[in-house]
């Protein structure tokens, strides 16, 4: 008896939810005045990026306070804006969950972020299934992300490949580097990052002697770092955040010898503000991405800098994660004024068209979007020193303006890449 | 130079982190037959508070002590305040101490922050020793490859030599008949509860040290001590030794022979144990 009602009352329970779905969905992309704009901020909280959150928070903090608004919210011409947030471990599978639950249960008209690089791409197919959503990426870099064919995403840093742009030259020509040992985390992120690098390394004649492609959350290097060959002039170091900071103390105690040279979050503010002892592997490396030197004077560079610090739990400085996190949400924001908050229907057509014809001059240079919905921007060079004070910080080499994406994508390789 | 002795070694002391982790959580598991989902917590809030404690003091040794005496009072809270009542019922035990757990990681994330941090200790140890056959080594991975033997060896001796350690024995073998013995195995309880989570706290400041303390490594150091308990057997001490020797060692050359499948090979050697001997390298049939 009880099952036959279960089986009758199955269908009716789910043609209910179908139809409040429906309405629900058609009262959302029917009505053609924006009222309210709801924004869902995928951020890291766990694992060997945890620091994420705290530095999106931040560079929310900083871009909503210029509109008179806070972490949670605000208001662009009477619109009145809610952000929510939502933590992940910077896997795929938690970045699945949580930007389902982002759309699907809090309803958000656009979603902002991830972190990470896997969790970028899997953010970007789930894009692909719902185009009446916007997505602006937080600071995922694989290549591949917008050569997907969302185009309802939209991403406003450089892809990890184009943060390598010069470091392979100068590695090889200035440094003088001929032979490096690659070491880097297994997953999308450092594959373009790592490819980047070197495939310009090896065009210019250097050699790999060998791959190490360890897993996330590695935390004991100290046989990674025992097979790095004698014959090595420099090693690669693909790592990041908790992970970079293991492998630089423990070279320490190992007593490495050679130079380093960083991917793109290896030797960032995270990494060097923390109270480990690295400073005697860690001078010297050098390193390319979208993060200037302390020193660059840039007047919004400065501005945004001072505005950083003072929100809570901000670094020293900051991480390339605030950075990026700040292009992008004030990118939104800048895009949203546009339009007055009137989002358009149908599928948010008028923000879309904003954001793809936005140009202004970030912290860290000019950003405009390429058609494939990705930015055009400043990369820059830099090398780790030591302050008066002890402290380690960075210094700029080179800047190049304009650096415009590449189609070729990287896998994890052995040797050079393809 | 061969390069396999060195990662033997880098096993061995990796293993020694585990094995002092997952020591508390076999007594806990094989004296009470309760899983205890908050053993991470326990090692990340020891690290946690041993790290303030030693970087405040400058002593390593303090760190260490207060990073014991705090997971050995977090556990003895949770035992008495939360779980006593539910002590037979070990669905309830696992949801009390996850929901522990769950709570525990938000509240130290909020505390101590996303980034990683290490106990420090003092710049004498931070030397390499010559091992012949191998080169220099870190001498603090000996170190802490010294203390997690002096301190298998100890609580070994303390089970199997004292009247204390009969008592736990009896008490893994048949509770209720121990407890029909006239001897308290509430309080006998309790004192495990404590002393294993004391334990992890202790193996967070260990690990602390070698390696950088962040969130989500209660999550990782939890299900490695499940995975040496069920490698080694419940209960059983020598059993954790040998559980963490192997998880530590097949990890390591997993890291170098195949670093892609590293993780892989670790849950591998647990299936591999289960399907030949289920209940574990030294556990004996329930």
């Amino acid at each position: 008896m009880k099952s036959l009602l279960k089986k009758r009352l199955l269908p009716v329970v789910a043609i209910a939810a179908t139809a409040g779905l429906v309405l629900s969905g058609c009262s959302a992309a029917g009505g053609g005045e924006t009222k309210e704009i709801k924004i869902g901020v995928l951020a890291t909280d766990k694992g060997n990026l945890a620091f994420g959150m705290d530095e999106a928070k931040a560079a929310i903090g900083v871009s909503m306070a210029a509109i008179g608004g806070t972490i949670d919210g605000g208001e662009i011409d009477g619109v009145p804006i809610t952000i929510v947030y939502e933590g992940t471990d910077g896997t795929s599978a938690s970045a699945q969950t949580a930007v389902k639950k982002l759309v699907e249960n809090d309803g958000v008209d656009i979603v902002f972020g991830p972190v990470s690089g896997d969790e970028g791409e899997t953010v970007v197919q789930y894009a692909l299934t719902t185009p009446e959503v916007t997505y602006v990426n937080g600071s995922a870099s694989p290549v591949g992300m917008t050569l997907a064919g969302a185009d309802n995403f939209f991403r406003f840093h450089g892809d990890s490949a184009m943060w390598m742009g010069g470091l392979g030259d100068y590695a090889y020509n200035e440094k003088g580097y001929k032979k490096v040992y690659a070491i880097a985390e297994d997953y999308s992120f450092p594959y373009d990052n790592a490819g980047g690098f070197f495939s310009e390394f090896c065009a210019a004649g250097g050699d790999v002697t060998g791959n190490a492609w360890v897993p996330v959350g590695t935390t004991d290097y100290s046989s990674i770092i025992a097979q790095i060959p004698a014959d090595t002039d420099a090693v690669y170091v693909g790592l990041g955040g908790a992970d970079a900071a293991s492998f630089l103390s423990q070279a320490v105690t190992a007593g490495v010898q050679k130079p380093l040279i960083g991917g793109t979050i290896a030797v960032d503010t995270t990494a060097l503000s923390g109270d480990a002892n690295i400073a005697e592997v860690a001078v010297g490396t050098i390193a390319g991405g979208p993060v200037p030197g302390p020193d660059y004077d840039s007047p919004e560079w400065q501005t945004f800098v001072a505005e950083y610090v003072k929100q809570p739990k901000a670094f020293p400085s900051p991480s390339i994660f605030s950075i990026l996190y700040y292009n992008s949400f004030n990118s939104l924001l800048l895009a949203l004024q546009e339009v007055k908050g009137q989002l358009g229907s149908p599928d948010q057509k008028d923000l879309r068209a904003a954001l793809t014809a936005l140009e202004w001059t970030s912290p860290t240079g000019p950003i405009s979007l390429d058609g494939n919905r990705q930015a055009i921007v400043d990369n820059f060079l830099i090398e780790v020193v030591q302050g008066a004070d002890g402290t380690l910080t960075t210094k700029q080499i080179s800047q190049t303006s304009g650096v415009a994406q590449g189609t070729k994508t990287y896998d994890r390789f052995e040797g050079c890449p393809e | 130079m061969d390069i396999w002795p060195l990662i033997l070694l880098n096993g061995l002391t990796l293993g020694a982190v585990y094995f002092v982790a997952s020591s508390g959580l076999t007594l806990i598991f094989g004296l009470m037959r309760v899983i205890t989902l908050a053993h991470g917590t326990s090692f990340l809030f020891g690290g946690y508070l041993g790290y303030v404690a030693a970087s405040a003091t400058d002593n390593w040794i303090i760190g260490l002590v207060t990073g014991l005496v705090a997971a050995g009072l977090l556990g003895l809270f949770t035992h008495q305040v939360l779980i006593r009542r539910f002590q037979d019922d070990d669905m309830r035990v696992a949801l009390i101490t996850l929901g522990v757990a769950v709570i525990g990681t938000d509240l130290m994330l909020a505390v101590f922050g996303g980034t990683a941090t290490q106990v420090p200790f003092p710049q004498d140890l931070q030397v390499a020793v010559q091992i012949p056959g191998i080169g220099d080594y870190p001498l603090i991975r000996l170190i802490i490859l010294a203390i997690a033997v002096v301190l298998g060896i100890a609580i070994y001796l303390v089970i199997a030599r004292t009247r204390f350690g009969s008592i736990v024995r009896a008490g893994v073998d048949d509770a209720p008949m121990t407890s029909a013995t006239g001897v308290n195995v509430r309080v006998v309880f309790a004192v495990i509860f404590a002393v294993g989570s004391a334990l992890a706290g202790l193996a967070g400041v260990i690990s602390g040290t070698l390696f950088p303390l962040l969130p989500g490594q209660d999550g990782s150091y939890l299900l490695f001590s499940l995975v040496v308990v069920i490698v080694g057997g419940m209960g059983s001490i020598p059993g954790a030794a040998i559980g963490s020797a192997l998880v530590g060692v097949v990890s390591q050359f997993a890291l170098v022979v195949a670093p892609t499948y590293a993780f892989v090979l670790t849950f591998a050697l647990m299936v591999i144990v289960l399907a030949v001997r289920p209940q574990g390298i030294m556990g004996r049939p329930a």
